[in-house]
Order: structure tokens, then C-alpha cells, then sequence
């Protein structure tokens, strides 16, 4: 067996195509982001070669600390919030409840509606004037309540998440739903026989057969929120005055309207590092849980 | 052995391909002024049926946009009349538009001719060499058939680099249906506006439309009282960084608009729309004022308009204290067509360059969708949509134009104002603060 | 004992009387943009922006499509999508199956490092991916063609398939390709006909998350693409903004026209992923 797996050029044969895409897609254009961010350039013409200039003034900058501290409140906030709450629509609905495939299908529709469609409902939902939410409270005699949610500097990070979290529930459940239907039945069955309770094959069994599926949906919910971008821009563009900035809207700005590419390129190198970081470190995490388990 | 094969594979798919990526990077983007001349020779009879192939980016091709059958007729027209001219259109939206030329500008990839905005934001392009000075195309006789100061935002180092053909204006557009029936006065003087805004204010009618979100909306009513309380020298002098911020004429315009905010001329939910949904209020007929561009007037004049023949087109009053006047104007010709210098086919991207600003100009006039900023006094104006007429008639006697700061200013000192000025919108700075944060353009 | 039985049961049917109640209820929230996106391509700015923002269309403004149609090159557009995302769908899969395969099961030194390495393709903000992909393109003479597009999606997508497919192969037993072995199978046999098909509910997922990336994507297809012949459809319902004002109605129609594929792709996998059960049932 292990001959067999030892095979190098099987490995390069399995691996290569993937790999000449990767470098080239993803892996030049990292370099050159790290060239660039090196050098005061404005994206045209020649730039000047300006050593750790722009990461200094990353640092001393307040707007941009403001929106790595909102990208990263983001991160959390789609770990502790959206994650569980797909996870609870994967376990229900993988444990078979009528109109399984239906329920399944639904709770999808907002992953594949255009961001631009979310984001104009969204800002339906809170315009001052005549936005849903608005109108629900002054219908329930909160009208101390009912404000300015998009456009306001305290209102307006807030407002801004929760679409973004609500949209991705959907996907990160059907990754869930999947990764649970791929678990042979007949681990559940055994579980049945025992007399175990729907919740606890759920917390026992299946949740930490689930680790690996959980350990992707981690990841990509903590690297999402890191590069996040589409959402923010159309509902605020990141501002009032930078109330909802995140590293995302802030670096296209600074590159494509402020002509700063090198420090744009600085962010992006920034945004690498910490996605890479961070994703390494779940990684770590889920491993180290299993192998304390056993 | 394998392992080692594998490692090598990598490494050298790896050298491969930054070679490829970088190459094109360390050379400047236009460095063709030498092989000019020889393009130039080759192409001396370019009429006489040598085929070329001119590659034409541009953002009006909008199923709804009132531009794009005028861009469309005009391109077409050429190519019938120069059967040996094949022009490839690419068209866009705005915004991406923006990003799409400067990648292209940046990946020396820019198409023959581009249509793109005077002032700040084609600065870089002709300070990386991108863009072809066409002074020596330019005949005493096309100046004369432009309006005065067509080319001041066109202008780079005392080169033209582009040709313009809409004029734009900034004019407070009133709904005088909704001031008769509310029994308000039209504002001649700041006063009146005050008034005006405080009595609409009080019947629950939001006086004015901006959109908080959209920073270049406010940017219209700030840049035009920052006129009226400065003076057209002295704001471009301080725009272009030749004195300072710090004068009380500006502090004067800070708080007039401050005035203006305080006295409710804005709806409260005006920081968190759109210029889209901003405008609808006003196009509704339920918001009174809005100050814009001239090109407001075409959707004032849509076949389907709610506010048809209600529009009033106003100058902005004087403001107290104000070196200003109300017969000066904010705007200019800035909407470009610019060649690339790295154009194999220089004559005859020149060539189609002129032809398509004048007739583009012309075409959108008839359209009444923008005024032309090539003089077309034997247009039958009553023929005209009426909104645009009042418009072209209103500024039949400027003074001059002044350019929008955000258009003059460039990248990040565009961002820098347009930012502080949320903040004195929403209050989040005050006047004194604002004329601060402006004066940090200049650097410490 | 009855007694026992019958409390139980009512409790029991209660709360799945409230587990239906919520599961509909978010069915209904889920489904919302849906309408709206529907109600919103038959309205007028007027309409949308205050007038009536959430309602049924006071009047049925079908000339949205005809304009999103028309206006939009939306039947040309359509199929340069189609043969992108296939495209892209296609390499995504197979490269990203091999790779994943070589990188949980095979044994070779550098292999933690390597999966390590597929990871930093989850990071790269796209933005400022743009201009050093574009550069590259036009070195390859690939602007303005389908590759403009595939070879970029494919990258960017491989790493998150990769990710998926190594979730699901490491829960595969082992004993699978141990008894394929002892049968004498080559490597590429217990490959191509063991771990591929047991892939299946892992391929659908990939493919539908592939699919939403790169039918959707926007800004790669903006700048990579000036050339008529090959530009995609959501491009295409973009430059239906106009340069000062936008008509959001024949926007809504183009998105929804767009949208209506996706939904059927996603219906389609979707089943697949479903049908895992029967996989599963087989494996064990």
C-alpha cells in the first residue's frame, strides 16, 4: 500500500496541473503585491522604491486600524454567530424532516441572489423614511427606537454585518448538510439502537464526525470576513466617515480613487498574512482538539 | 532523485512565470514618442484606403442612457464616411470604467482612444506618458468653433491632451409648482434661500436633495457656496495648492453651509441613500430644490417625468461676505476623449478624436441630454427639451466656470476632501475643523 | 404507563409543530429576496426608491425586460458565461480532486507544507490581484479571450475546492483503497474508480459554489474583457447603468434573468448532494 501511495510520479501527476494554476494565479501576483508595497506608486508610470514606508504608516494610520478592527470583529462575529446557526440548520434538516430537499433549496436562494439585489433590499429594510424596520417600531410605540441605521456613524457597522452574515448562513449549511449526509448511516443507526436522543448523537457523534467539514467552513467564514468587500460598498461604501470601513473598501479606495497603489498593495499584503495566520491557526486548533480526543 | 525532479519542476514554473508577470511592469507606459514619427510617415495617406482598426473605449452604452444613441450615431456616421476606419467599441459603467482605464493605463494596454475626465483624474495618465499631446492637431478654427476656456481642464503642462464636448453647469434646479402652491418665494438672494428652506422645512417638505453616501452630491452645494464666498481666482489658486485654506473666505463658506444643514435643508435620512434614491423625491415632485450638474435637466425633460415643464433652473445666490457672484458657475467642460500614445494609427486616431467630440457634442445637445461645449448657436432651440433650454440661457452670460474640486483635485486629496466634508454634513466635524482637515491637501 | 407514553407524545409533537413553525418561517425570510428582486424588475426608479420599495408593482413594467434584453446583448452575453463557468467548473473539479487526493492520501515529505501552501489562495484580496494578473495576461496575449476569465476562476476557486474535497476524503475510510491494493490496483485505477465516484456529493457542492463565483464575478470580467465578442453577463446587466442617472428597473430584470440559471444549477446539485445518502448507505 504504501508503495503504491509512495508513487512520486503519481504525486506530481495528481498535483501538478493544480499547482501550475495556483503559482500563477495567485502566487505571482502575492510577489508582486509585495514588490509594490515596498515602493511609493501611484500605479502609473514608475515608482519609487520606499522599503517599509508604507507598512509604518499602515500602523499610525487610524482609519486603517479602524477597519482591521471592524474586518476582524467581522471574523468573529461569522465564527460565533453565523456558523452556529447554519450548523443548527444542517443538523435539523439532515435528520430528516419533511420537505428536506425543499427546506435545503430554500434556505439557499439568498447565496445566489446578486449582492447588488441584496444590498438594495437590505437598504429598503433600513431607510429612515420608509424602511421596514423603521416602521416596525414606530407600529409597536418605539418611535425613540426607529433611526437612522445606515447612515448613522454608531448605527451604521452594525447594520452593515448583519446582511453579510445572513446572506453566507446558506452556504456554510449546505457545506454542513453535505459533510453530515457523507457520514455512513449507519453510525446513526447504531446511535438509535442505543436509545440515544437526537441531540445527543447531534453533540456526540455527529458534530465531531463533522470536524474536518467544520474546520473548511471556519476558514472560509474567517477569510470571507477578512476580504470582504461587495456588501460594505454597495450599502455604505464604508462610510459615514469610515463608521463601517473595513480593510477591503478602504484598500480599493486607497488604490483605484486615491492612486496610492503601493499602499493599497501594503493592505493587501497585510490582509494575506493575517488570513494566512489566522487559517493556519484554526487548522492547528481542530487538529489539536481531535488528537486530544483520542 | 524524483523529489528533487518535483522540487525543480516547481522552481522553475515558479522563475517562469514571474518573468511573466513583471516584465512589462518596470517599463513606463509610454515611451513610443520615438517610433511616433515613423508612424507618422508611414501613415501620411492613411485616406487612401490603407485599413485601420481604432480601438475605443467609453461609458455610454446604457440601454436607458440618453448618451448612448448620440455616441452611437456619431461613431457610425464615421465609419460610413471612412470606410477604411473600423472602430471597436468597448463600452462600460461608470465607476468600473474607472478602475478598467487606470489597470489598462498601468498594464500599457490602453485602447487608441478613451473617453475619460479632465482635471485630476487623467493626471497621472499624462504624467506617465500615457496620453498623446495633440496641441499640433489642434487648427485656430477648432478653437473658435469651442467656447471659451473648453480646454482649462484639458491643459497639462501647458499641453492639450484632450477634446471636450459637453459643458456642464452647476444650476439649482427648482420645482416652482411646489414654491407657488406653498406660497414660497423663489431665493434671489441667501436670505430668501433660508427662508425658503425654513418654510418648506416647516410644512414637512424636505427642502433640498443630496445624497450623504454619495459624497459628490454634497460636494455640488459645498463647491458652488465655497465659489460664491471665494471667488473663482482664489479657489483655484488654493486648489492647486498656491495658497491656503486657512483664509476666512473659505471658513465663511464652511459655516453658510453649516447654516444651510442646521436650518434642515437636507432630509435626516439623507446620509444613508444613494444619488439615485436621493433624486427620486425631487423627480416625484415632492422635494422643492436640487442643486446639480446641467445634466439633471434631461431627466427634468424625460418622456415619462413627473415634474415636466415645473422646472425652474436658478443660479445659486450670493452668500454674505461673498468676493463672489451669482453669474459665476461651478463646472466646465470636463468630460474627455483622449488618444493614447502608444496608438500605432496616431493621425487617424486624431482625426476620428475631433470628429467624434464635435458631432458627440452636437448629437447630445439634440438629444437634450448635456449642453455642448462646442458653440452650436444654429441649433433651433425650440426644438430643444424646455429644462435644458433654461439651463443653456441661464449661463449664456457667465462669467466663467469653475471646476468641481473633486474633479480638479486628484486621488487622494480628491478623497481627503470629499471625506471631511461628510463630516461637516453630518456634523461630525465643525466648520473650523473642516477648513483643518482641507488644509492638510498641503501636507504639514 | 399510557399516561407516560401519551404526555411524551404530545410533547413531542408540539415541538415539532414549533420546529416546522421556525423552519417555515425561516423559509419565508430566505425566499424574500427572491420576490423582491422579482416585484423589483418590473418597477420604476420611482417606485423602487420610496414610492412602493417592497410591494407588488403598481404597474407591470415588462419593458424592463425588453430593455435589459435589448439593451443589455443579454442572449450573447448569456453563452459567453456559460462557456466560462463550464470551463471553470470543469478544471476546478478534476484539478482539484487530484490535487486533494495527492494531499490526504499519498505519502511525500513536503505534503503538510504543500496543503498549507494551497491555503494562501483563500487570502489574496481579488483587488489587488488585478492589475498583476492583468499584466500577466497581456504578456500571455490572453486578454480578450475565454482564458482571460477560466484561468483566472479556476485559480482562485482550486484552493477552496481543495479545501472541501480534502474535508471529505480524509473522512473516507481507509480500508477502501487497502482492499484495492491487496487486488494488485495502480494507483490511478483505485483513483479514477474508487475515491472519484465517492466524490460525487463533494463535487456537486464544489460545483455550485464554483458556479456562484464565477457567474457572478464582476471585476476580473470588467478589465480583463473589452472585446464585445467575449463579454460576460453580468458585465453586461452592469453597463446598463447610465453616466449620471441609472434606470434600476431593467437592472433587476437583467439580474433576474441572470439569476434564474443558478437556480436551476443549484436545484440539480443540490439533489446530487442529497443523493450522497444513497453513497453513504453503499460505502458502509
Amino acid at each position: 500500500m504504501d508503495r503504491v501511495l509512495n508513487n512520486k510520479k503519481a504525486i506530481v501527476f495528481f498535483l501538478f496541473p493544480a499547482m501550475v494554476m495556483f503559482i500563477a494565479v495567485i502566487i505571482v501576483p502575492i510577489i508582486m503585491s509585495l514588490y509594490y508595497s515596498m515602493q511609493d506608486w501611484s500605479g502609473f508610470g514608475k515608482g519609487t522604491f520606499i522599503g517599509l514606508a508604507n507598512y509604518k504608516g499602515l500602523i499610525s494610520d487610524p482609519i486603517f486600524v479602524k477597519a482591521a478592527v471592524n474586518s476582524l470583529i467581522l471574523a468573529v462575529a461569522s465564527v460565533f454567530i453565523q456558523l452556529p446557526i447554519s450548523l443548527l440548520l444542517a443538523l435539523v434538516l439532515a435528520k430528516g424532516v419533511k420537505f428536506e430537499k425543499s427546506f435545503v433549496t430554500v434556505y439557499f436562494v439568498p447565496v445566489i441572489i446578486s449582492t447588488v439585489v441584496i444590498g438594495q433590499l437590505w437598504m429598503k429594510i433600513y431607510n429612515y423614511d420608509y424602511g421596514i424596520l423603521n416602521l416596525l417600531l414606530r407600529s409597536i410605540g418605539l418611535d425613540s427606537w426607529a433611526q437612522e441605521w445606515l447612515g448613522d456613524t454608531k448605527n451604521a457597522l452594525g447594520a452593515t454585518f448583519i446582511p453579510i452574515i445572513w446572506q453566507y448562513i446558506g452556504y456554510h449549511m449546505l457545506l454542513m448538510y453535505a459533510g453530515i449526509k457523507s457520514i455512513s448511516t449507519d453510525v446513526f443507526e447504531a446511535a438509535v439502537i442505543d436509545g440515544s436522543s437526537w441531540w445527543n448523537t447531534s453533540l456526540k457523534i455527529t458534530i465531531p464526525m463533522l470536524k474536518p467539514v467544520l474546520n473548511v467552513s471556519v476558514i472560509f467564514a474567517v477569510t470571507g470576513a477578512l476580504k470582504v468587500f461587495d456588501l460594505v460598498y454597495v450599502l455604505t461604501g464604508g462610510g459615514p466617515v469610515h463608521a463601517s470601513e473595513v480593510i477591503g473598501t478602504y484598500m480599493v479606495s486607497t488604490i483605484f480613487k486615491g492612486n496610492q497603489y503601493g499602499y493599497g498593495s501594503a493592505m493587501a499584503i497585510f490582509v494575506i498574512l493575517e488570513c494566512f495566520v489566522l487559517s493556519i491557526l484554526v487548522g492547528f486548533l481542530f487538529r489539536e482538539r481531535e488528537g486530544a480526543k483520542r | 532523485m524524483n523529489k528533487m525532479l518535483v522540487k525543480r519542476g516547481m522552481a522553475f514554473i515558479l522563475a517562469g512565470a514571474l518573468a511573466v508577470g513583471m516584465t512589462a511592469c518596470g517599463k513606463p507606459a509610454g515611451d513610443n514618442t520615438g517610433t511616433a514619427t515613423n508612424t507618422n510617415a508611414g501613415n501620411t495617406n492613411a485616406g487612401a484606403g490603407k485599413q485601420v482598426e481604432l480601438k475605443f473605449s467609453h461609458i455610454w452604452g446604457g440601454a436607458t442612457d440618453p448618451f448612448m444613441p448620440a455616441a452611437k450615431k456619431v461613431i457610425d456616421d464615421y465609419q460610413k464616411a471612412n470606410t477604411n476606419v473600423r472602430i471597436t467599441v468597448d463600452t462600460n459603467e461608470n465607476e468600473a470604467y474607472k478602475t478598467k482605464i487606470k489597470a489598462m493605463a498601468a498594464a500599457n494596454e490602453l485602447p487608441d482612444l478613451f473617453s475619460t475626465w479632465g482635471g485630476g483624474f487623467s493626471k497621472p495618465f499624462i504624467d506617465s506618458n500615457s496620453v498623446l499631446a495633440i496641441d499640433d492637431y489642434i487648427t485656430a478654427e477648432t478653437k473658435g468653433k469651442l467656447v471659451n476656456g473648453a480646454f482649462n481642464n484639458l491643459t497639462y503642462n501647458d499641453k492639450i491632451y484632450g477634446m471636450p464636448f459637453f459643458l456642464a453647469a452647476g444650476a439649482l434646479f427648482v420645482n416652482t409648482e411646489l414654491f407657488d402652491k406653498n406660497n414660497v418665494k423663489l431665493p434671489a438672494t441667501y436670505d430668501e434661500l433660508l427662508t425658503a428652506i425654513k418654510a418648506f422645512k416647516a410644512k414637512g417638505i424636505t427642502p433640498m436633495a443630496v445624497s450623504g453616501k454619495d459624497k459628490w452630491t454634497i460636494a455640488m452645494y459645498f463647491d458652488v457656496m465655497a465659489l460664491r464666498a471665494a471667488g473663482p481666482e482664489k479657489i483655484v489658486k488654493t486648489l492647486t495648492k498656491e495658497g491656503s485654506f486657512k483664509d476666512p473666505e473659505f471658513l465663511n463658506a464652511a459655516k453658510r453651509f453649516k447654516e444651510l444643514v442646521d436650518a434642515g435643508a437636507f432630509s435626516k435620512g439623507a446620509a444613508g441613500i444613494s444619488n439615485d434614491e436621493a433624486e427620486v423625491p425631487f423627480y416625484d415632485g415632492k422635494i422643492p430644490m436640487m442643486f446639480k450638474g446641467s445634466w439633471a435637466a434631461g431627466k427634468a425633460d424625460a418622456k415619462d417625468s413627473k415634474v415636466a415643464g415645473k422646472i425652474g433652473v436658478i443660479s445659486f445666490p450670493a452668500i454674505p461676505d461673498g468676493k463672489g457672484n451669482a453669474k459665476q458657475f461651478t463646472g466646465g467642460a470636463v468630460d474627455a476623449v483622449m488618444v493614447s500614445a502608444n496608438t500605432k494609427n496616431k493621425d487617424e486616431a486624431v482625426k476620428f478624436q475631433m470628429y467624434f467630440a464635435e458631432n458627440f457634442s452636437k448629437e447630445s445637445y439634440l438629444a437634450g441630454a448635456a449642453m455642448p461645449a462646442w458653440k452650436a448657436e444654429d441649433v433651433d432651440k425650440s426644438k430643444l427639451p424646455a429644462t435644458l433650454v433654461k439651463v443653456v440661457d441661464l449661463t449664456k452670460d457667465a462669467e466663467g466656470f469653475t471646476i468641481w474640486w473633486d474633479t480638479l483635485l486628484a486621488g487622494k486629496d480628491t478623497e481627503t476632501y470629499l471625506n471631511a466634508l461628510q463630516e461637516l454634513f453630518m456634523g461630525a466635524k465643525t466648520p473650523e475643523q473642516f477648513v483643518d482637515s482641507l488644509q492638510s491637501i498641503y501636507g504639514k | 404507563m399510557s399516561r407516560h407514553t401519551t404526555v411524551s407524545s404530545s410533547k413531542r409533537s408540539i415541538s415539532s409543530i414549533l420546529m416546522y413553525a421556525a423552519l417555515i418561517v425561516v423559509a419565508f425570510i430566505q425566499l424574500f429576496p427572491l420576490y423582491w428582486m422579482f416585484t423589483f424588475s418590473l418597477k420604476d426608479n420611482s417606485e423602487i426608491f420610496g414610492g412602493n420599495p417592497l410591494g407588488i408593482p403598481t404597474k407591470w413594467l415588462w419593458s424592463n425586460y425588453s430593455n435589459a434584453l435589448l439593451g443589455g446583448n443579454v442572449g450573447h452575453y448569456f453563452i459567453n458565461s456559460v462557456i466560462v463557468t463550464a470551463a471553470t467548473i470543469l478544471f476546478t473539479v478534476i484539478f482539484s480532486v487530484m490535487a486533494s487526493y495527492a494531499l490526504t492520501r499519498m505519502v511525500f515529505k513536503i505534503r503538510k507544507q504543500m496543503n498549507s501552501f494551497f491555503i494562501l489562495g483563500l487570502t489574496v484580496p481579488l483587488h489587488s490581484a488585478l492589475l498583476p494578473i492583468f499584466v500577466m495576461l497581456r504578456n500571455l496575449k490572453m486578454v480578450n479571450s475565454y482564458w482571460a476569465l477560466i484561468i483566472p476562476y479556476s485559480a482562485f476557486a482550486i484552493p477552496m475546492a481543495i479545501l472541501i474535497f480534502s474535508g471529505f476524503m480524509t473522512s473516507l475510510p481507509r480500508e477502501l483503497e487497502e482492499a484495492a491494493c491487496i487486488d494488485g490496483c495502480s494507483i490511478y485505477r483505485i483513483f479514477f474508480s474508487i475515491i472519484m465516484p465517492l466524490m460525487r456529493p463533494a463535487m456537486a457542492t464544489v460545483t455550485i459554489f464554483t458556479f456562484l463565483q464565477a457567474w457572478n464575478e464582476l471585476m476580473f470580467a470588467v478589465v480583463f474583457i473589452s472585446d464585445v465578442r467575449f463579454k460576460t453577463l453580468t458585465v453586461g446587466i452592469q453597463s446598463l447603468a447610465g453616466q449620471y442617472t441609472t434606470d434600476w428597473g431593467p437592472i433587476g430584470a437583467g439580474l433576474m434573468v441572470a439569476t434564474i440559471p443558478t437556480l436551476i444549477i443549484y436545484a440539480f446539485m443540490s439533489k446530487k448532494v442529497q443523493d450522497s445518502l444513497v453513497v453513504g448507505a453503499v460505502k458502509g
